[in-house]
Order: C-alpha cells, then structure tokens, then sequence
C-alpha cells in the first residue's frame, strides 16, 4: 500500500511506529469493521480480528464487507478487505467469541472494542485490566441519534465498569420471554438493543471518531500525538440531550472528563490493595461494604 | 439628495424580551457565564464549575453526589 500521503502527514519514524503496532479488534460489525479497515488505511500494520458472526444479507446495509461477503464469518471478509488496500499487512483471525480467545490479547499495543452489548465489554475490562491494556470503546445511541466514545488507560482514569456507570443506563431484561412483539429499542440478554435501527453514515461518524482515538493512541509519546480535551467525546448525530437539560446541535460533540470511581468493584482501590498483596487475598464482607459504600439487606425468606 | 444622516435604527429592546425570557426558562433563571467554552471546560476540569441535574451552572460543589457534569445515560449498540 502506497502510504506516500501518510508519510508526509505524520513522518517516516511514526509511519513505521504504526507498521509495527499491534492492534486488537474484538467485534467486527458496523463500527468495529469500520474502525479495522480504517486503522490499516492509517498505516497500522499489524491485526488480531476477532469476532464469532457471519455476515448476514441484513448486514449489508451497515457494514464494510459487501453481499460477495454474506454467509462468511465477519472477522474474515475485514481481514480481506485490509489485506485489499494492505497485502503486507500481518492479520490474526479469530472467528469465535472472546471468551474462547482470550490469548489473542496478548501482546497487543491497543484494544479496540466494537462489541454489541454490555457483557462482552466487562470481560474485555477485565482482561485489559489484568494486562495492563489501554482500549478504545464507543457506542451508538438508539435510532443513530449520537454516540460516543472513550479511552480506557487501566488504573489511569476510570475502567469500563466506572465509565459505564456514568453513561449507560441500567441494563433492563429482555421482553423476550415476555412474548411481547420485538420492537426497536429493547434490550437484549448482553445489554445490547435487539432491533436498532440506524444509519451506516451515523454508526461510521462514532466509528471514525474511534478509530481516531485509536490511532492517535498508538502514536502515544510522539510529536504527532495530541493531547485530547478529555477521555470521553459524545457526538450528536441529531439534535441531542446530552448533558441534562441542553440539547447539543446536530454534527456537533462534548468532550466530558469522566473520572475513576475509587469504589469501583472491578478496579477500585481495596480490591487493587487486596491483590496486589503476596498472601491469599482476604476481604471481609465489613471491608467491602466499608470501602464501596454497599450495605445488606435482609432477606425477607430468611424471616420465618 | 437628503442632508439626513444615515442612523441606524435604534436597537428595540422590547424583541429580544421573549428570547431573553425563554433563555433565561431554560438555564433554570440563572444567566449563561460570559466566559468562553474553552474556559468553561477548563474551569469543569478543574471542578470549579459544574452543571447540576437540572442543566443549570454551578460554581462550587455542594456533594459528591451532584459533583461533575450532569450527563443523560443511554443504553448504546455497536453491531
């Protein structure tokens, strides 16, 4: 791939930064397949692709990969296409859940998340926790309207857990088993919307703005890296509340700090004091509800 | 030709009554701070201003509660 044009941009020393960074991307469906084939066209030079669907006609609409694509697993159709603008490319494809690679995180310089749902995310916290992993997440809001998203540093500003817990709603349970019709903006298992529409060009807006974060994460500690407002971008695609009260115009974003819960339970303080000691960790149920502010309640079938 | 000078036509307060009004509805009867949108996100990074669950703009933190901005969460996909 002739990346004349890059080079000039960012220097022969960070294009070869990027050549040699090694990037993850777990979920290839609209925005994390957005963001992959984005990266190899910034220079980025080496992939992990992981995702367990095949692409289906539906998704045609909102993905990458094309109808010559339906029917294959999702992860493979983007490894092609980057292999398409960039043959030298060294690509990992892990067609499976997360769960059952979870060795494909090692050694990577950068996660991207572009998983659908809530669950998946947690567990890929964890790991980038354990590893010491930075990552990038985003998300769309219902009916395309916004999205937004954020780098995560592990125990440098908060982890997924104490992101979300600023900007995601609770998660409902699935109307599913209810035997309600589905109908757009109800929440699946994972967390995730089961039905949502939504256009490729909104999804492709949080995309880009993702894969950006990314790559100016991976030039980290370069002359070309630039030091963003803050950790969390939430663009508006239409008119959009925000911030509670205002509506934030079309096409335009807010940048919002949102800062590490120290009570958090997957990064917080007194279970990062608690491991990192050399004995077998021990947290007394006094000491968790003392440092998370969590108290009991009695059960009322414990009362006779 | 007129020897009139060409004034301007003086500034009618009484029409940006309605507008003043219903800015003033919306931030909650408090007025915007004329600062800068640069110097309002330093000043909230440096958490001496913040806007509270009612959208209006705060100079100090009262609790750790209302402390931050005040941000609608969402539900979000990403397939």
């Amino acid at each position: 791939m002739n990346l004349d044009r890059i080079e000039r941009l960012i220097g022969s020393d960070n294009l070869g930064l990027l050549r040699r960074k090694r990037v993850g991307v777990v979920g290839l469906g609209s925005g994390g397949g957005f963001v992959a084939l984005s990266l190899a066209m910034s220079g980025v030079g080496r992939f992990v692709l992981v995702d367990s669907d095949v692409l289906d006609a539906s998704n045609v609409a909102r993905h990458v990969a094309d109808r010559r694509d339906v029917g294959r697993p999702k992860a493979e159709a983007v490894a092609d296409l980057i292999r398409q603008r960039n043959p030298e490319a060294e690509i990992d494809v892990r067609v499976g859940r997360i769960e059952d690679h979870r060795d494909a995180l090692n050694g990577l310089d950068l996660l991207v998340c572009g998983v659908d749902g809530e669950n998946p995310k947690y567990i890929l916290n964890q790991e980038c926790l354990e590893r010491r992993l930075s990552a990038v997440y985003a998300g769309v809001y219902e009916r395309g309207e916004g999205g937004d998203a954020v780098v995560i540093r592990p125990y440098n500003g908060p982890c997924y857990a104490c992101w979300a817990g600023e900007l995601r709603e609770g998660l409902a349970l699935s109307a599913k088993d209810s035997g309600e019709e589905l109908d757009y903006g109800m929440i699946g298992e994972e967390g995730t919307l089961e039905a949502e529409p939504g256009l490729w060009l909104h999804v492709a807006r949080v995309a880009a703005a993702q894969a950006d974060l990314a790559l100016n994460e991976l030039l980290r500690g370069t002359a070309v890296y630039k030091q963003m407002p803050a950790n969390t971008v939430i663009m508006a695609n239409s008119a959009l509340e925000i911030l509670t009260g205002q509506i934030t115009p079309p096409h335009s974003a807010l940048w919002v700090d949102v800062a590490r819960n120290p009570h958090c339970l997957v990064c917080g303080e007194a279970l990062r004091n608690t491991l990192s000691t050399d004995a077998q960790p021990v947290l007394s149920l006094d000491d968790l509800m003392s440092e998370t502010g969590l108290s009991l309640q009695e059960s009322s079938e414990d009362t006779p | 030709m007129s020897n009139i000078p060409n004034i301007p036509p003086a500034q009618d307060d009484a029409d940006d009554a309605p507008l003043m009004e219903e800015r003033l509805e919306r931030l909650g009867g408090e007025p915007a701070p004329a600062i800068t949108p640069e110097e309002f996100a330093r000043l909230q990074q440096a958490g001496q201003v913040h806007i509270d669950a009612q959208g209006r703009v705060r100079t100090a933190r009262r609790t750790d509660a209302e402390a931050g901005v005040s941000l609608r969460k969402r539900r979000a996909w990403y397939g």
